[in-house]
């Protein structure tokens, strides 16, 4: 059952497309990234999704419930981190967390034990806390309470190694508990590994989707190979892993190299076509 | 379930005042001070000013709203002089503080940080609403306290506090109307500097007051657009029905102002 529904959905600024009659349909207890250069559309789609902004025409439904109408009884189960750790300066993450957990029913503990776990010094001010701290911060916020639906818009830019681990380690801790997860993000490696969905964004419009739990198949394939007549061809593959091997079978091969693009390399061939297009 | 909990706005209401102490305190201490230096010196100014204002133009003392050397003759009358002035300088706090405690959530991005919260648009604008209207009332309590001070002090027989509380409600009404006009201004858009724009509103409806005093006869109605005109502490000692009947409307504007700028802030775009 889909928890997170956005039908035909576009968001302008002005003249300006930034998002164009999109559609994404995530299922509960999944993992979705969400990736996309920047200006592509993410936090524009993500900013929609919690309300911030509005959309321009189509439906955006989160666990049945329409996000600008029931914008309130959707934060009930619903965290959002934005994707810029912006917080006031002269209070401390503490303040912070205090200031949410009045808004929700968990102790200062749950706080207290995130903070120890990313090695955050909670009682320092937000002015004195470097920019991956305040991701941290940002983290944090986000779990503090049990929410179904977790909404991040780039959670892991700015941490270190390190804390890009951890941080993967609680959301599937989070998805363990049956939370449903749509993140956005540059780090391809790690979207790789612990997504099970990964959607690419590309001037506001979906232009290609993997379920990652089914990649081998429904992920292209780059063939290349020489024949023993001295014929060379290399080409894309996508489909039935059986048709490709009967293809190959007819042929008198003599070399033969089947390569599984990555998520990486599917992204960055997206890159590589803006420029070749510039 | 409703979309608007006074509780949840009282909570954010905390957390901005607590965020925006220094900057309440500071002001109000300022304001305090300035009504202090101004009123304790009230028997010495009085006389000082006798000897210099009297070669003055009658203009000039138009715009300090008098019409004679005697209103400073007396406690309240001089109160009155000094309290105009200062409203201009509390006004044009209010108007900033209010704009800016929407503006720079936006512009600092912070308002994605108070949004993630469980409270609604109209909560986080009523919270706004409450804070700065705390604030308003701090700067003005600091005047009032100031002048109680030094009326006790020395302000005799010239010093009706029932008077005093009279000019602090009606004429420090302007600091609360000029508060509700930033507020509409940010709640319907951050896409300009609304701050600026509300101390210019001010300032403009303290010229257009000055101005129908100096045009006189020939322009008396631009005194409708000025509160600073309407409500003037002398018009508030003689406290004539027309001024109840005009505070009344200028309440009923404020309000509509505030329910204006609520409204399009929970149906706007945050400027992020």
């Amino acid at each position: 059952m889909a928890v997170i529904e956005l039908e035909h959905f576009s968001k302008s600024y002005g003249k300006f497309l930034a998002v164009d009659n999109i559609n994404i349909s995530i299922e509960k207890g999944e993992i979705v990234g969400f990736v996309g250069k920047n200006g592509a559309g993410k936090s524009t789609t993500i900013r929609s999704m919690v309300n911030m902004i509005f959309p321009t025409s189509g439906k955006i439904t989160i666990d049945g419930m329409d996000s600008v109408k029931d914008a309130k009884k959707l934060k009930h189960i619903l965290s959002y981190m934005p994707s810029d750790s912006a917080y006031y300066e002269n209070v401390t993450s503490e303040d912070l967390f205090k200031l949410c957990l009045k808004f929700s029913n968990e102790g200062l503990d749950r706080a207290h034990e995130l903070a120890a776990f990313f090695e955050l010094d909670s009682k320092k001010k937000i002015a004195e806390l470097s920019l991956g701290n305040r991701k941290k911060v940002s983290i944090i916020q986000a779990l503090l309470k049990s929410a179904d639906i977790i909404i991040m818009d780039e959670p892991t830019s700015g941490l270190d190694p390190l804390m890009q681990s951890k941080f993967f380690e609680l959301i599937n801790k989070e998805k363990e508990k049956g939370a449903t997860i749509f993140l956005s993000s540059h780090n391809l490696s790690e979207i790789e590994k612990y997504c099970d969905k990964v959607i690419i964004i590309k001037d506001g419009k979906i232009v290609d989707y993997f379920d990652m739990r089914n990649v081998k198949i429904k992920h292209k394939q780059t063939v290349s190979y020489t024949t023993k007549d001295g014929t060379s061809k290399s080409y894309e593959f996508y489909g039935d892993i059986d048709s490709l091997v009967d293809e190959l079978h007819s042929l008198k091969l003599e070399s033969l190299e089947i390569k599984t693009n990555t998520v990486e390399e599917e992204f960055i061939k997206y890159y590589k076509e803006d420029a070749t297009n510039e | 379930m409703s979309n608007f909990s006074l509780g949840a706005s009282l909570k954010l209401t905390g957390f901005d005042l607590k965020n925006n102490r220094r900057q309440i305190i500071g002001w109000s201490i300022a304001i305090f001070s300035i009504m202090f230096m101004y009123m304790i010196l009230f028997p010495s100014m009085q006389d000082m000013a006798r000897i210099k204002m009297d070669a003055l133009p009658k203009e000039f003392l138009k715009f300090f709203d008098m019409q004679s050397m005697d209103d400073i003759s007396n406690f309240m009358g001089y109160f009155g002089m000094v309290f105009n002035l200062v409203l201009i300088a509390m006004s044009i706090f209010a108007a900033t503080f209010a704009a800016n405690l929407i503006y720079r959530e936006e512009k600092a991005k912070t308002i994605e940080f108070l949004y993630s919260l469980e409270a609604s648009r109209t909560e986080i604008y009523v919270s706004k609403l409450i804070t700065a209207f705390i604030a308003s009332l701090a700067v003005l309590l600091s005047a009032a306290a100031s002048t109680v001070i030094c009326g006790y002090a020395n302000g005799g027989e010239t010093f009706i506090l029932s008077d005093l509380l009279q000019i602090i409600k009606i004429s420090g009404f302007c600091v609360f109307f000029f508060m509700a006009v930033s507020l509409m201004l940010a709640g319907i858009t951050t896409k300009v500097g609304v701050a600026g724009l509300g101390s210019m509103t001010v300032l403009f409806c303290y010229v257009i007051g000055y101005l129908s005093k100096l045009l006189d006869t020939k322009a008396t109605w631009l005194a409708y657009f000025s509160p600073f005109e309407l409500f003037s502490p002398q018009k508030v000692l003689l406290l004539k029905s027309h001024t109840l009947v005009e505070f009344g409307i200028y309440l009923g504007i404020t309000v509509i102002l505030l329910i204006v700028g609520g409204i399009v802030y929970k149906r706007r775009d945050f400027n992020i």
